[in-house]
């Protein structure tokens, strides 16, 4: 896909949530992402973004106002048009057996589609402090329909019994990742990286790992997004 | 692929059906847009830099959005000449584009295994149809852009690199050195087929809130729509100070900005951040010079290369 979409809502989850809805006939697989650039605008690149949800008429995304990209695509209104490729990546494995779905923050995004059509356990850890009631309200309406747990504070890992499942899917900081990686050894983490194409040609999202077939390097775009923690061994 | 001839021409013994070409480290092998436009529709394809050895490319962030233009700190991440050779070469092997090795290095020794391997591997199969030596890599520690500072160090490594290399030797020059033209000349002086200019302007950035470089290196190359007319005064320059055919690049996004190169002397052009900036932007610049030469009634590029003094 390489289009102009209609944004057809964008709203204000909490203080740094935004849901945008896009109308968008293409079906993305659990997991992949899209690319978003404002035309027309001082971006240069597009921006990574992952699918929140979709149903072949509305494409939704999650995003949090970060840096000068997000932050103008808040002002977005409905009507406008953005310029959308994609969708790229991997994609989540189809849930068979008992997964924990697990997110920091805004990284519930690539996790809430696969969480609901599974009814896995999900999840969720935001910082103690980090929205007021009003807020938490919102995201507890965001997250209908699927098995959510908000953890408040602390390590949301902390809360999980990791035995009760055969796998982990994860997104959120790379530190919980490798929290998560010494509790289960199933665990599947979306990564994030800087990068400009989305198509492997410019190497700005590698992961150097070093498995047991010694250091190399995976994009982000192409190998990824998702990676069986195992497989990277360490990385950087 | 229907092509039309008033965008060919013949150079180093090489038909290239029109003069874009996509530039080194923006392209991967000639695979990386293919679900965006047919790679037969371009010139050539400069391939990613390879090196002797594989490389892993820089720790920390690696790319960073700038005002009209993208800063990055690669490290020239590649699978090495090997790889390239059995592998990764494939993919535009039998495509109708002239392929350029873009070969860099880190030491003299390195630079000359690596022609080497490619001289030999590619005496029996196609791999690559132009090597398009990069003295000019601003993001790597050793070597890289140390050899194309000056006319010396160029011409020795120019020297070394015809003495293995039998297909055409394109010379693909930094913008960061004060003595451009006499690098230029020297390498012309030692055999160069042609030179390639610019790569990026060695650039700085920093985080206010961390107080600490962008990036780990803390230089990295500048690139993009906003070296353009830096570039084009660049490519000005050598056009008028050698007589071997020049690939123009540096922030060209449109089929205008190609023009312009054309206009001061270069044979061919390159495109590069461009893509990252629309997909498409390789395509949309062959279209838009063919639209051009059409409406004007121009037959060659000979008829406008240089046409600006």
């Amino acid at each position: 896909m390489n289009s102009l979409l209609e944004v057809l809502s964008n709203n204000k989850i909490t203080r740094d949530m935004y849901l945008m809805k896009l109308a968008c006939s293409e079906l993305p697989l659990n997991g992949q992402f899209c690319m978003i650039k404002v035309p027309n605008s001082f971006m240069t690149l597009y921006r990574p973004f992952s699918i929140f949800d979709a149903d072949g008429e509305v494409l939704s995304l999650l995003y949090s106002p970060r840096g000068e990209g997000t932050r103008l695509m808040t002002k977005v209104r409905s009507g406008e048009k953005l310029e959308v490729t994609g969708f790229y990546g991997n994609s989540w494995e189809e849930i068979k057996d008992k997964t924990l779905l697990i997110a920091g923050g805004i990284g519930l995004a690539p996790l809430y589609k696969i969480a609901r059509e599974s009814a896995s356990d999900f999840y969720i850890g935001f910082q103690k402090d980090a929205y007021n009631e009003e807020e938490l309200a919102n995201v507890r309406e965001l997250l209908r329909g699927t098995q959510f747990h908000i953890v408040l504070g602390g390590y949301v890992s902390d809360s999980v019994d990791f035995s009760l499942y055969d796998r982990v899917y994860t997104c959120g900081p790379e530190p919980m990742y490798r929290t998560l990686n010494q509790k289960h050894d199933r665990v599947y983490a979306s990564f994030e990286r800087h990068m400009a194409c989305a198509v492997g040609a410019c190497r700005a999202c590698s992961v150097i790992s070093h498995g047991e077939g010694g250091a190399e390097t995976k994009s982000v775009c192409q190998d990824g997004p998702i990676f069986e923690l195992k497989s990277l061994g360490e990385w950087e | 692929m229907q092509t039309n001839r008033v965008l060919s021409q013949t150079i180093w013994g090489l038909d290239f059906k029109n003069p874009v070409i996509a530039a080194s480290g923006t392209f991967g092998f000639g695979e990386a847009y293919k679900d965006f436009y047919d790679v037969e529709v371009l010139g050539g394809v400069s391939v990613k830099g390879l090196t002797l050895e594989p490389r892993l490319g820089n720790r920390g962030l690696r790319l960073s959005e700038v005002h009209a233009g993208i800063m990055n700190s690669i490290g020239l991440e590649n699978p090495g000449v090997a790889s390239f050779v059995e592998k990764e070469s494939a993919y535009l092997a039998d495509k109708d584009t002239v392929i350029l090795a873009n070969l860099g290095g880190s030491s003299l020794e390195s630079y000359i295994e690596a022609a080497e391997l490619l001289e030999v591997a590619s005496k029996d199969m196609r791999v690559y149809d132009v090597l398009e030596l990069n003295i000019s890599c601003p993001n790597v520690k050793e070597g890289g852009m140390a050899f194309g500072m000056k006319a010396c160090d160029a011409a020795l490594i120019t020297r070394e690199m015809r003495k293995i290399i039998t297909k055409p030797l394109v010379v693909k020059l930094t913008p960061n050195s004060p003595f451009l033209t006499e690098v230029a000349r020297a390498v012309e002086a030692e055999g160069a087929d042609g030179l390639s200019l610019v790569n990026t302007f060695a650039g700085f950035d920093l985080d206010v809130r961390t107080r600490r470089p962008k990036f780990n290196n803390g230089i990295a190359g500048l690139s993009g729509p906003a070296i353009l007319p830096l570039a084009l005064k660049m490519v000005r320059d050598v056009c008028k100070s050698v007589n071997i055919p020049v690939i123009g690049m540096g922030g060209i996004t449109t089929y205008e900005d190609a023009l312009k190169f054309i206009m001061v002397g270069a044979h061919l052009i390159q495109f590069g951040t461009a893509s990252f900036i629309d997909p498409m932007a390789g395509k949309k610049i062959v279209d838009g010079l063919q639209d051009y030469f059409d409406r004007e009634g121009i037959q060659s590029l000979e008829e406008i290369r240089g046409i600006v003094k």
